[in-house]
């Protein structure tokens, strides 16, 4: 063979590690994997075996035990599971902080106001710091000033 | 000298004015259920207002450091026998604040509650054991040791977060490097600094309620302290 076509060939296939090949349907039809080249890249690449015999899938098939691949494929949706999990409670815990976060804003600014933060009535100003949500902040903040403006009319 | 008044509680508000903001609601919040409270505050000089002199009865802003755990820098300069400190982002729900003090071990140094692995951000366990003791609120005494224990808290923590202390990462997780509650743990149980210290009775949840736990931590008791963080979104 002469050195221009070894070269041809080499470019065509050149040294390469096949990592983690899982099926990507049900028919068990196609693969997913990854080729590790020798100079640093990796291709992700799905592979069907073709009428003329696909050199990749044989590859894959020389190297790799159904087994092997049926694990694999486990292991990826395992993690895309979990995955798919954690993304939902990070979401989860980003809004249920967000909620929070209002809530312990409208009880600072209830407090914020002299009529709140000086009045007597401890009652009313534990249930503004307990309330578990902002409707309920607004309802007992408005209580607490009618009942002190009532008181301070009567004082008069 | 100046007598040491027998206990009181102490606030700290550093690095972001939203702490001193939640101070002030975790005070006010303390007054109503225990007007006589003795509460120290350390802040700095340009954030504090007229009327904050009304709500703590003591102001400390010399030398303050603007830093996330100026806590740290405090606690040895206590002008309490008997401190309980408590992080700023607290609330005073009940009037059974006015015993925290009877929760104080007199055999110990140090009296904290337990810290929930549930409700932590982090996994608190590792292969020597688990971060159990809170420190976002706990009462200590003034004994020389206890104050040089804190004195030592604050010297580590600072060369915990500047990475000048390494650890062995096999042994002891690297994201426990801007925890205070690591540092303390080294110091207890890998170091001759180590303080005497106790629990608070159960149920003691009720004394630190994390805005996490489970109701059920309660054992059916009013919750006194609700602990809950400051929210990001104010922070500058």
């Amino acid at each position: 063979m002469d050195k221009g076509r070894i070269m041809q060939l080499n470019e065509m296939k050149p040294n390469r590690t096949i990592k983690n090949p899982h099926w990507t349907n049900d028919k068990k039809n196609q693969i997913h994997c990854e080729f590790h080249y020798e100079n640093g890249p990796i291709v992700n690449a799905c592979v069907s075996d073709t009428n003329e015999g696909n050199p990749d899938w044989k590859e894959i098939f020389n190297i790799f035990d159904i087994k092997e691949i049926e694990q694999n494929t486990q292991t990826v949706i395992k993690n895309a599971d979990y995955q798919r999990k954690f993304k939902k409670r990070e979401k989860k815990e980003k809004t249920d902080a967000e909620k929070l976060d209002n809530l312990f804003n409208r009880k600072l600014e209830a407090f914020e106001i002299s009529t709140v933060k000086n009045s007597k009535d401890k009652n009313l100003k534990s249930l503004i710091r307990k309330a578990s949500n902002e409707t309920e902040v607004f309802a007992y903040t408005a209580v607490l000033i009618s009942k002190e403006m009532k008181n301070e009319e009567e004082n008069k | 000298m100046k007598k040491k008044i027998n206990n009181g509680f102490l606030y700290v508000a550093s690095l972001d004015k939203i702490f001193l903001t939640a101070a002030r609601y975790s005070a006010t919040s303390l007054k109503d259920y225990w007007p006589e409270a003795h509460v120290t505050l350390f802040t700095h000089e340009e954030w504090v207002k007229k009327e904050d002199y009304e709500l703590f009865d003591n102001i400390i802003t010399r030398d303050v450091p603007n830093h996330p755990r100026a806590k740290l820098w405090a606690l040895d300069k206590t002008p309490y026998k008997l401190t309980c400190y408590i992080d700023a982002d607290t609330v005073i729900q009940h009037s059974n604040i006015k015993n925290i003090f009877k929760q104080f071990k007199k055999s110990s140094d140090i009296t904290l509650t337990r810290a929930r692995a549930y409700s932590a951000s982090i996994d608190p366990t590792f292969s020597e054991g688990e971060l159990t003791d809170h420190c976002g609120l706990f009462i200590y005494n003034d004994k020389s040791r206890t104050l040089n224990f804190m004195k030592n808290w604050w010297k580590l923590f600072n060369k915990q977060i500047q990475g000048k202390w390494q650890w062995d990462t096999r042994k002891y997780p690297e994201y426990f490097r801007q925890f205070d509650m690591w540092t303390y743990w080294w110091l207890q149980n890998k170091t001759d600094l180590k303080i005497k210290r106790s629990f608070f009775s159960k149920p003691d949840a009720i004394w630190n309620f994390i805005y996490n736990y489970k109701d059920e931590e309660t054992e059916g008791k009013d919750i006194v302290v609700h602990h809950q963080p400051v929210p990001r979104s104010e922070m500058s």
